[in-house]
């Protein structure tokens, strides 16, 4: 009886497992710059992605896709735009399972990844990512 | 919906059986009130506001506990769903619903022989869960309410409602101090039309 009503719980346990969590309790402000050689980008996708990775430094720099561990849902948590002087300016909740983001650049069919946003490099609940080039 | 309206008829038959008090200055559960309308209407320039779109239906509950003369004080409760509309600062979500609940105090007027106006003011604790795509957020705010009603007698101790109310919430949200302002500062007004039941108002 003990058997069947744990196995009967099992589907729940994984249901639970595959939502991304976040609360609104706190929230980092991230704020930077998108150019192409050296012109500003307006109006590309920005992203934010947690991630499971370690980061080695506190500077922002291009990551690898391949390198980078997603959760399961790989559930983009920010998404907005940069504006005519290509900057951007967004703010993410606190997850409950990670403290560390990936950027997500888009521009047409282009995307790059840069990292990591963590409370390592983070001061106050903000971070400046200063000029990411395209 | 079944579920609604037997809890609205069994409240309303409760407040209609409400103890009487040898004092006529005092009594208990005298008044219920129970709206639909919408929400989140004139935000401020804040996340929260500038987030959201005005969320409709939103239905609220009211019942007075204590009464003392015209003054009145019980729970109100409210709930609201709202669709997000600008993902900039709130966070990437579909839709947001507002769980509120909280205490109150009011004092009605009589205007004439079968109409009053009654402001209320109300504190109101607010869960906000946002969801999309298997993500989900939770949030907080405390409220201040500031409201006025006006009650129109249809028969007996019923009465037609129509409201305004204006919340001044503070989200319970820590981020940097420059940004404190626009990420915790959210208000809005609601507006609603409903029934209330009352004894002994006019």
């Amino acid at each position: 009886m003990k058997k069947t009503f744990l196995l009967a719980l099992t589907p729940l346990l994984f249901t639970n497992c595959s939502v991304d969590r976040y609360e609104g309790d706190e929230r980092i402000i991230i704020e930077g710059k998108v150019v192409y050689n050296n012109v500003p980008l307006n109006n590309v996708q920005v992203d934010v992605y947690p991630v499971y990775n370690k980061p080695i430094n506190t500077s922002i720099t291009e990551v690898h896709y391949n390198d980078l561990n997603f959760d399961y849902n790989h559930n983009s948590i920010s998404k907005s735009f940069t504006d005519n002087s290509g900057n951007l300016s967004f703010s993410i909740p606190r997850s409950e399972d990670t403290n560390v983001y990936v950027v997500k650049i888009s521009r047409g069919y282009d995307t790059k990844y840069y990292g990591y946003i963590s409370k390592y490099n983070s001061s106050n609940y903000y971070l400046n990512l200063g000029t990411l080039i395209f | 919906m079944k579920k609604i309206i037997f809890l609205v008829l069994f409240i309303s038959n409760f407040t209609c059986n409400a103890q009487e008090n040898t004092n006529p200055n005092i009594s208990f559960a005298k008044s219920f009130q129970f709206t639909f309308g919408f929400a989140n209407l004139a935000t401020n320039k804040s996340m929260m506001g500038e987030a959201h779109d005005v969320a409709f239906p939103s239905v609220t509950g009211r019942l007075g506990i204590f009464h003392y003369n015209k003054f009145s004080v019980g729970l109100n409760a409210s709930v609201h769903s709202m669709d997000v509309k600008n993902t900039q600062y709130y966070s990437y979500f579909e839709d947001t619903q507002a769980l509120a609940i909280g205490p109150y105090i009011s004092y009605y007027q009589p205007i004439s022989e079968k109409s009053l106006l009654e402001p209320y003011i109300s504190y109101d604790y607010v869960n906000y869960y946002s969801n999309y795509n298997d993500k989900k957020l939770h949030s907080e705010s405390d409220g201040l309410g500031l409201g006025i009603d006006y009650q129109y007698k249809i028969v007996g101790m019923a009465y037609i409602t129509f409201g305004l109310k204006y919340s001044f919430n503070k989200m319970r949200t820590e981020t940097h101090p420059n940004w404190e302002k626009y990420m915790n500062n959210y208000t809005f007004m609601s507006a609603k039309v409903g029934f209330t039941f009352s004894k002994n108002r006019l």
